[in-house]
């Protein structure tokens, strides 16, 4: 699992630079050649989107999410592996519904195409849909981990 | 399904620890699957409030900032706000808050501050005889100007929820940042007399000491100038700006020797997971506030509050009490996302401009950043002061009242927010 948080790290890195990238020599153009672009715009926007997607299973094997525990904090830790439970069901849950939207997008949708780079629904969904399904995938890793690893649980 | 319903169900999973986002979008679902509404409308909504050019100065600021804190430019800040008003009585003190001030300027975020100059403060403090307690609450007082002076990024998110000019949000906040400055420091210049605060420089700087100071700190000080004069001059839009000063935070890493590819790495992963976990929460919010605008949640509210009174000021009032609550609860971004599409239509209808309520209510929720329970700039400082959050909680409290007088100043005089946008942008 640690393997695939650094891969999904590595590859939202390769599109925070490119989005960086894109608004920078956006300026370059504009200020210099007095040509902007809605390519490198829709660029820096889709870099953007996928960025944040793929770092969700990031944020879920890691567990670095941002939560409340101010109840967590104060059940002992039978309860709170009850409640760990609940919130890794809950968070699978949640994935499995993202992805099921994301399916009937793409049955009708699938090519429809973005107005700059005309890049089709597919691919422009293609690192939503990935990260939704890893986040399915940590999920159910922690899930198993509360039942496998006793220590895991509630941490 | 009513809208209370749906803020119930959002409340109850949040308070199990299910994660902000995930706790927003379960409720919306279930509303859509009830409504028989297209579930498609959930994911389209969310990739739709990603998908917008202001949002992406989000990652960039935070990226900025976290090149600033690593490339060891943070520190030259320090010592710049030391020649400043380091020979003060409680001289550390107040270099504490011209530190955060002159760092707001190229990071927009309070845990930035706290996260960067938190370490180089509290440290310092405590060299100088200064209690933790006092260190650290000082440092997270003074961090409520991060997000208040351009750039910000809760402004940014503002902007982007209320459907207002990012531009002239952010020029709304130099003069409140200003005024948050100075009644922090009236605050410290009062707590230096009675506890008997040390001078921050036990002696005069020579001109030698000075120029020294002032050549090591200069290119670092420039940022935010070079920031908001590329901001006022058309040059650059905010996203771009945050552009800029990653390239500049990045040419003075080299200038100061501490660029490496690695530490870029590293940096861009820490960035990565602050604004997955910041965003990930916009994009959640925009689907959970569409459910409560179908439920006609914001009419219900406005019919509430205009029942109680019409007058802008009371209602100013009542919302700051509500923002105070929230912010005391909620995660920031969560409560600018849920609460301004709730609150701003009633504020636009008693003749309240948009960009004053901003301003306003990001102020609220900083202040939030540092109450119990879920005080985030707190919970980020024990660990580097070392102090349980309960001790952190009860030292920062004498500053509520330096923060709450000017949350009083900046709700109820708005030309302070608003002399500067409509200078230079017209007040439409």
């Amino acid at each position: 699992m640690r393997k695939l948080s650094g891969f999904f790290q590595n590859v939202a890195v390769v599109f925070l630079i490119t989005l960086f990238l894109s608004v920078a020599i956006q300026i370059v153009m504009r200020n210099v050649f007095n040509a902007g672009s809605v390519v490198l715009e829709e660029l820096a926007r889709f870099s953007l989107v996928s960025l944040v997607f793929l770092m969700i299973p990031v944020l879920t094997i890691e567990k670095k999410q941002i939560i409340v525990d101010i109840v967590l904090l104060y059940l002992p830790a039978s309860a709170r592996k009850v409640f760990d439970v609940f919130i890794q069901i809950v968070s699978a849950g949640f994935s499995v519904f993202v992805l099921v939207a994301i399916a009937k997008i793409m049955e009708n949708n699938w090519n429809v195409k973005t107005p700059a780079i005309h890049m089709p629904n597919a691919i422009f969904y293609f690192p939503v849909a990935t990260g939704i399904l890893f986040t399915l995938i940590g999920s159910l890793y922690h899930l198993t981990k509360i039942f496998t690893s006793p220590k895991e649980a509630g941490k | 399904m009513s809208g209370g319903l749906i803020i119930g169900i959002f409340i109850v999973l949040m308070l199990t620890g299910l994660p902000i986002a995930i706790s927003m979008v379960v409720p919306a679902g279930i509303y859509l699957l009830v409504s028989q509404i297209p579930i498609t409308t959930a994911i389209q909504r969310m990739v739709t409030s990603l998908n917008s050019f202001p949002l992406l100065a989000v990652p960039m600021f935070i990226f900025a900032a976290n090149l600033m804190n690593n490339g060891g430019i943070t520190e030259r800040l320090f010592d710049f706000a030391k020649l400043l008003v380091g020979r003060m009585k409680g001289g550390l003190a107040q270099v504490n808050i011209i530190a955060s001030l002159i760092f707001a300027g190229i990071s927009g975020a309070a845990l930035a501050d706290v996260g960067g100059l938190g370490n180089i403060e509290i440290d310092a403090m405590k060299k100088q005889g200064y209690s933790m307690e006092d260190s650290a609450a000082i440092t997270a007082a003074s961090a409520t100007i991060g997000p208040i002076f351009p750039p910000s990024i809760p402004l940014i998110i503002y902007g982007a929820a209320a459907e207002t000019s990012s531009m002239k949000l952010l020029m709304a906040g130099v003069f409140p940042a200003l005024v948050i400055t100075a009644v922090l420091m009236l605050m410290v210049g009062f707590f230096a007399r009675k506890k008997n605060y040390p001078r921050g420089v036990d002696h005069k700087f020579t001109k030698r000491e000075m120029l020294t100071i002032a050549k090591r700190g200069l290119p670092s000080v420039l940022m935010p100038m070079i920031l908001m004069g590329g901001m006022l001059s058309g040059w650059f839009s905010p996203t771009e700006v945050a552009a800029v000063a990653i390239t500049y935070a990045i040419f003075l890493m080299i200038l100061y020797k501490s660029f490496s590819f690695k530490g870029i790495i590293k940096v861009c992963k820490e960035t990565l997971i602050s604004t997955s976990s910041v965003l990930f929460i916009v994009a959640a919010a925009a689907i959970f506030a569409w459910t409560l605008t179908v439920e006609q949640l914001p009419q219900q509210v406005s019919a509430a509050l205009l029942g109680i009174s019409h007058s802008p000021a009371m209602l100013l009032l009542l919302t700051n009490v509500i923002l105070l609550i929230a912010g005391m609860f909620l995660e920031t971004t969560a409560a600018i996302m849920i609460f301004t599409p709730i609150l701003l239509p009633t504020l636009l209808a008693a003749g309240v401009n948009p960009v004053h309520f901003g301003l306003v209510m990001v102020f609220n929720l900083m202040i939030g950043m540092l109450t119990p329970p879920v005080g985030m700039s707190i919970y980020m400082l024990s660990p580097i002061a070392g102090l349980p959050v309960n001790k952190l909680f009860k030292a920062v409290m004498p500053y509520m009242i330096p923060l709450g007088i000017a949350l009083v100043i900046l709700t109820y005089v708005p030309e302070i927010s608003l002399w500067l946008p409509n200078l230079l942008y017209g007040s439409r």
